[in-house]
């Protein structure tokens, strides 16, 4: 087997720049994201971040995440329809 | 982490959320942007979560043989079962809370939301929610019950 392809499967990021909490919302909108945080406000909530993973299944994400002790997980979006839990 | 006792001006959208980090048993960190509820008695964690924490046991589904802490609890929906889990540690801003009460069930993706924070750990704080500003404060109450 060829070890040339070396790039990640899809929806997982190597080497991905850091891009603000607002900016990952945007570029990942109605998607299930994981990254690594790299930035936090004076409440120690995320600011920044290098986005390792996206999926529109929350499950897949999670089997791209078993490698990762230490990773923030969320949706980029909001509900597409009212809420009532 | 700092030691105040106070997360101040935290903005949030239509509804009140919060990064939240769960430390599991096995010392694995998730971190969650989760929804408080005042309105529920558990935090609940999904059970893929749960189980990268170091809980299979929220991973049994056998309804013949279901895990020695599954709970039966009641919602909007009806009935429902889930594990009874103890996280290890919960850090929300600058406080952290140890041995804290989860379910460990999956809500439905299409809310967006995954954890959500009720009664068992939200009882150590007092919560103080702006919607019209969309701004939360939380005070961490446990030195002044201590006191």
């Amino acid at each position: 087997m060829s070890s040339s392809n070396t790039a990640p499967p899809a929806g997982e990021q190597e080497g991905s720049q850091e891009l603000s909490l607002p900016d990952i919302i945007k570029q990942y909108k109605g998607k299930w994201v994981a990254l690594t945080v790299t930035g936090r406000d004076k409440n120690f909530q995320p600011t920044k971040g290098k986005v390792v993973a996206d999926d529109m299944d929350r499950y897949m994400l999670r089997m791209k995440l078993k490698k990762f002790q230490d990773i923030c997980i969320f949706f980029a979006g909001e509900p597409p329809y009212p809420l009532l839990l | 982490m700092s030691s105040s006792s106070t997360l101040a001006e935290h903005a949030f959208g239509k509804f009140p959320t919060v990064f939240v980090r769960l430390r599991g048993r096995n010392a694995t960190v998730r971190e969650f942007n989760a929804l408080i509820d005042p309105g529920v008695e558990y935090c609940v964690v999904p059970k893929v979560d749960a189980y990268a924490l170091g809980y299979p046991e929220a991973a049994n589904d056998d309804p013949i043989s279901p895990a020695n802490n599954t709970l039966t609890f009641t919602s909007y929906g009806g009935y429902g079962k889930a594990a009874s889990i103890e996280m290890a540690r919960v850090d929300l801003g600058s406080f952290s809370f140890e041995k804290v009460d989860f379910l460990a069930m999956d809500i439905p993706p299409v809310t967006g939301f995954d954890v959500v924070l009720g009664w068992s750990l939200l009882q150590f704080m007092k919560l103080e929610f702006d919607y019209s500003l969309g701004q939360l404060r939380i005070e961490d109450i446990r030195k002044k019950v201590e006191a």
